[in-house]
């Protein structure tokens, strides 16, 4: 059943809701485990909700939200950290966040009277942030939307991970500071995301790589993980945006421009680590001559000890390769 | 002691009194008046023994050497107003320091502040004969210790403040700062030959400006935003000496390099998101972002080598063609570029859920990238500050594209707890002319299933692929644009561009993309996982560029929690890459025309001076961790260990005996491996932590590193490299040494 349909007041609480921008997740939640408020029903579906939430709200006369004591009664103890947390610190009663924040446990779990007047358990509909299947997800991400929707959250629907099926809870544990900031569920992002881009971490302690595990770097340096409009949930407007934000150096415009540099970082590069130098995908001069086997040098295949394989090969001469603001720079040379 | 000792000396001084003060004063969070304190102080003594750990790829980003350390991670809070003040220190007066202040308001406001220093260590077995003589001219000198690192400071203020409903502002402001030297090179031959390599000074700065305001309504959602960023470089040339003068082709005494010019760009962005008011559940949310970047530093000369220029010019003041419009002047078309590029960002989300158990995603995005700036005409130019090359015109270029982005996907659930996702993709780019594909669209398709047919199963399959064409290749588009092509015989223009040659970013490809992860829990206590990924991608059309790009990895990683008291887990992953190529070695003659010549003919056969490339790379990680309290509350036990093994072979075969002439005889067109390239590292950490009440905990620490690199282009480089006859290259042997690495901690760890 709808938490949100089920209260005395649903009305005005769908209106404080809505006020909250609430509204805006509700209408994408799914009916299907019957728990859903999904609205964009037909009228006949609409009228069946009218009469059952007629129904309940008839049956729940009373206040339906137990109150944090009434947790604490059965649940005391069972996450001795939380009230150390960010969450454990706002989310109470007297929360300065207003009327949300100080529904306490209830604020995310859901109203808890019935499942109080269940005798706990399965009973009463609490959102038990243990989902098996997407739908479910959608549900208990919503609970988190109720608050977390600014910033980056305007790209999160639809985004690889939403639409993935991945709960907040599957990256972040409010129940206790196991990272130092943003409450993941490993100690470090690294950590976080090695769960399911296992091979991407592995990456980072290759020998050329970005010094993320050395902690000055994080994933998300790179990646918005909550939503973004460029490809692989890269924080910035286009991958190459990122890199410069950086590497700024490499921006340009210059007077000659070498052309995959201007479109993609990563047509030479690969950002989470090779084992080759400066992180490039293979190592020069082959890199190189993957597209220049045109004029003169660049067709000769090179032998191991030839000083245009040796240190650091082509760009040795080619020192300005992502570009050269010199007259007579055209070859990246100068 | 250094000036660096004293500093951690003193901050590590002050953060022991402070401590000290704080811990006579509070137990473990205790309220400090109406408030909390929590978080940890950690002081240390740290030891190392081994062999060469001052290998630079020891501290390559970090410094951790014999001495004091000290973290701390403070958190004052008052609980009845949410507010907070949050302070973190990590390796305090170490060059891999960070400071972190916030104060704030939960939910509301935040004031930050930061500062942070990186080291980059390239090598520390430079050697140069080039002193850095002012910032930008270096001479030469006797051999010497070449410092090869840089260290970057980034640091910055930022401020957010959020009403209850509806609006948000943020703003902050950060300085990137990199300073030091870094490996550089110069070469003066053509093409190629008698390059210097030196430590090139590094003075950079980066500002960066970000602000942001968020408006929250009923079903919608607005944020409007401003990024602006301005590089400066403190070092806008570097004139380098030749060191070997009396060479064929050491004949410049010294050459001319121009450094990144200074630049800015601008951003302006809004973004938005709201309900649809339709018949059924439906959303739509966008981003559209403007912005520019310019760059208008003042061009240096074509050359310094007065050999050249003769009485023409100053070295600092060359003529423009205005003012000098003759031939062999070596006059500028303008005195800076004036560079100015556009960008434009478009990008939709259309989601909706027109049936209970169906969700449609639409998207489309453009990036529109064009570049305004002016192409120039330079008449003369000179090659590597070496000699002139007059009436051989060349065009700067000024590259545009625009990319778009289209796709539309059904998510469809099957059933409960199974999901169905497939997707339309398609990808178009539009490029300059100067390009050899105008336009080149990419039509795919991705089919994801995910299966939880359990709380404690997950299996995610996968599969995509994609077929990209091109309106045709031309071969000769970026030649026509940049140099006077009406002046070239069709020999001559062929001798410069292989048409037959497709460059892997414009070509025709085919690629494929299997993936597949399950993740089991048989136990509360248990989770096991394993992933495989395969993709390939076939450039279908080349004869000639790379060929394929196939990249196989698979892995598997164990979360196990055998007690309470008893935490293991691990993961390993393989990866297995592979780079086809195909090229053609082309010999050169001064004797014939054109210069470059197929002397591929028959009885030889056709293809004689084709080879064929072959990149290989294995990698191989480990890792482990282990948590066990050996008695609860009083002593645990923590370990951390990373392995990897890696591996990259370079293979190159002819494919048939290579025929030569003139100054490229055949057997430079001999295909050879290389030694393979390859490195070990061992990483483990152990730590013992005494909880000698529930606040004082005393820690052992020991660590064990080890790296062994094998790297033929480095191993035995040295200052004059392996120098061949006729060869004048200097060289920085900027080896990086194996190591091995015993480090010994012991510290005291106070927690609030």
């Amino acid at each position: 059943m709808c938490k949100f349909f089920n209260s005395r007041s649903a009305e005005s609480r769908v209106a404080t809701m809505r006020v909250r921008g609430k509204a805006l997740v509700e209408r994408m939640l799914d009916t299907s485990s019957g728990t859903g408020c999904w609205t964009g029903i037909s009228t006949r579906w609409s009228l069946v909700l009218f009469v059952v939430l007629g129904m309940v709200t008839a049956a729940h006369a009373g206040p339906d939200y137990a109150g944090d004591e009434a947790c604490g009664a059965c649940h005391a103890g069972a996450h001795p950290d939380y009230a150390s947390t960010i969450h454990g610190r706002v989310l109470k009663e007297g929360s300065h966040l207003g009327e949300l924040a100080q529904r306490g446990c209830e604020a995310c779990h859901g109203p808890a009277q019935a499942h109080v007047d269940a005798g706990g358990g399965k009973g009463g509909d609490l959102l038990s942030f243990g989902a098996a299947d997407a739908d479910s997800v959608e549900r208990e991400n919503a609970a988190c939307l109720q608050c977390h929707t600014r910033g980056s959250r305007t790209h999160w629907t639809a985004s690889e991970h939403e639409a993935g099926g991945l709960a907040c809870t599957s990256c972040h544990d409010v129940k206790r500071n196991r990272s130092v900031r943003f409450q993941l569920r490993g100690e470090t992002e690294l950590d976080t995301c090695r769960g399911c881009h296992q091979l991407e971490t592995a990456k980072m302690t290759r020998n050329s790589h970005m010094p993320v595990r050395e902690g000055a770097m994080s994933c998300s340096s790179c990646h918005q993980t909550h939503g973004a409009v460029a490809e692989s949930l890269v924080r910035h407007d286009t991958v190459n945006d990122g890199c410069l934000s950086c590497h700024a150096e490499k921006r340009g415009p210059f007077l000659w421009e070498h052309a995959p540099v201007t479109e993609n970082c990563l047509s030479c590069h690969d950002a989470h680590g090779t084992v080759h130098r400066a992180m490039l995908k293979v190592s020069q001069p082959r890199l190189c001559q993957s597209c220049h086997v045109a004029t003169l040098h660049p067709s000769l295949p090179r032998t191991s000890d030839d000083h245009f394989v040796l240190s650091r090969s082509c760009g040795q001469c080619h020192v300005n390769i992502h570009g050269s603001n010199h007259p007579s720079g055209f070859g990246f040379t100068r | 002691m250094t000036a660096v000792t004293r500093r951690r000396s003193l901050l590590l001084t002050a953060m022991i009194l402070a401590a000290m003060e704080t811990a006579s004063s509070v137990q473990a969070e205790t309220a400090v008046g109406k408030r909390l304190l929590s978080g940890e102080v950690e002081l240390g003594l740290r030891a190392i023994s081994g062999d060469d750990w001052s290998s630079a790829k020891y501290e390559e980003y970090r410094e951790q050497r014999p001495g004091l350390f000290g973290n701390a991670r403070l958190l004052l809070e008052d609980p009845d107003s949410g507010r907070y003040l949050r302070a973190l220190l990590r390796d305090v007066g170490e060059r891999d320091e960070r400071y972190e202040l916030e104060l704030g308001r939960y939910g509301r406001s935040r004031l930050q502040a930061w500062y942070g220093e990186l080291p980059h260590n390239w090598s520390n077995h430079g050697l140069t004969f080039f002193d850095p003589g002012t910032d930008e001219e270096l001479v030469l000198g006797p051999l010497t210790s070449a410092p090869l690192r840089t260290r970057l400071r980034d640091g910055g203020v930022g401020l957010r403040i959020r009403t209850g409903r509806p609006w948000e502002l943020e703003v902050d402001y950060r300085m990137l700062e990199r300073r030091g030297t870094m490996p550089w090179s110069i070469g003066f031959g053509n093409p190629g030959d008698n390059f210097l390599n030196f430590a090139r000074p590094v003075d950079e700065t980066t500002h960066e400006v970000n602000a942001a305001g968020r408006w929250i309504g009923d079903g919608w959602n607005l944020e409007a935003g401003y990024t602006g960023s301005w590089f400066r470089n403190e070092i806008d040339r570097l004139v380098v000496p030749n060191f070997a003068t009396s060479s064929t082709f050491g004949l410049a005494p010294e050459g001319q390099l121009s450094m990144a010019p200074d630049n800015g760009a601008h951003t302006f962005r809004l973004s938005g998101g709201a309900d649809l008011p339709l018949a059924f559940p439906a959303r739509i949310a966008g981003t559209v972002a403007y912005g520019w970047r310019e760059q208008d530093d003042d061009f240096l000369c074509h050359t310094i080598n007065d050999a050249i220029i003769g009485s023409r010019f100053a070295r600092d003041d060359c003529p423009l063609v205005a003012e000098n419009p003759i031939a062999g002047s070596f006059a500028l078309p303008e005195d800076s570029l004036n560079g100015s590029i556009d960008t434009f960002l478009g990008n939709v989300v259309l989601t909706a859920r027109p049936l209970r158990p169906l969700r449609i995603t639409a998207r489309y995005r453009i990036y529109d990238y064009n570049n305004d700036t002016s192409e120039l005409r330079f008449i003369d130019h000179v090659e590597n500050d070496t000699f002139a090359t007059v009436d051989d015109a060349r065009i700067s270029v000024a590259n545009s594209y625009r990319r778009h982005n289209a796709s539309v996907e059904a998510s469809l659930r099957v059933r409960k707890g199974l999901r169905l996702r497939t997707t339309y993709l398609f990808e178009q780019w539009e490029r300059s002319g100067d390009r050899s594909v105008r336009k080149l669209d990419e039509h795919g398709g991705r089919i994801r299933l995910d299966w939880r047919p359990h709380a404690r199963w997950q299996v995610r399959a996968g599969y995509e692929f994609g077929v990209r064409r091109g309106n045709g290749y031309d071969p000769f588009a970026h030649l026509r644009e940049t140099v006077d092509v009406g002046g070239l015989s069709p020999a001559a223009a062929s001798a410069r561009v292989f048409p037959e040659l497709r460059k892997y970013d414009q070509a025709n490809r085919q690629r494929d993309r299997f993936d597949l992860d399950v993740h089991v829990s048989p136990t509360e206590a248990v989770t096991l996982g394993v992933f495989g990924r395969y993709e390939q991608i076939v450039y279908d059309d080349s004869d000639f560029g790379l060929l394929g790009d196939e990249r196989l990895a698979v892995g598997g990683d164990l979360s196990w929690q055998l007690s309470d008291r008893v935490q293991l887990s691990s993961w390993y992953t393989f990866e297995d890459i592979k780079f086809e190529m195909q090229s053609r070695f082309r010999p050169r003659s001064f004797a014939a025309m054109p210069m470059i010549v197929d002397v591929c003919t028959p009885p030889a056969r056709p293809d004689c001076n084709d080879w064929d490339g072959l990149q290989k790379d294995q990698v191989h990680n480990v890792g482990m961790r282990l948590d066990v309290a050996l008695v609860p509350k009083l002593l645990d036990l923590a370990l951390r260990y990373e392995f990897q093994h890696a591996t990259a072979k370079s293979r190159a075969d002819n494919d048939g005996v290579p025929q030569g002439i003139g100054f490229f005889p055949g057997t430079q067109g001999v295909a050879t491996n290389y030694p393979g390239v390859g490195d070990v590292s061992h990483r483990l950490e152990a730590s013992l932590a005494y909880h000698v009440s529930e606040s004082l905990t005393t820690k052992l620490f020991y660590g064990y590193e080890r790296f062994d690199l094998t790297d033929f282009r480095i191993d035995d480089l040295t200052v004059f490299g392996p120098m061949r006859p006729g060869e004048t290259d200097v060289f920085l042997g900027e080896r990086i040494d194996d190591y091995h690495a015993h480090i010994f901690g012991v510290s005291i760890l106070y927690r609030f």
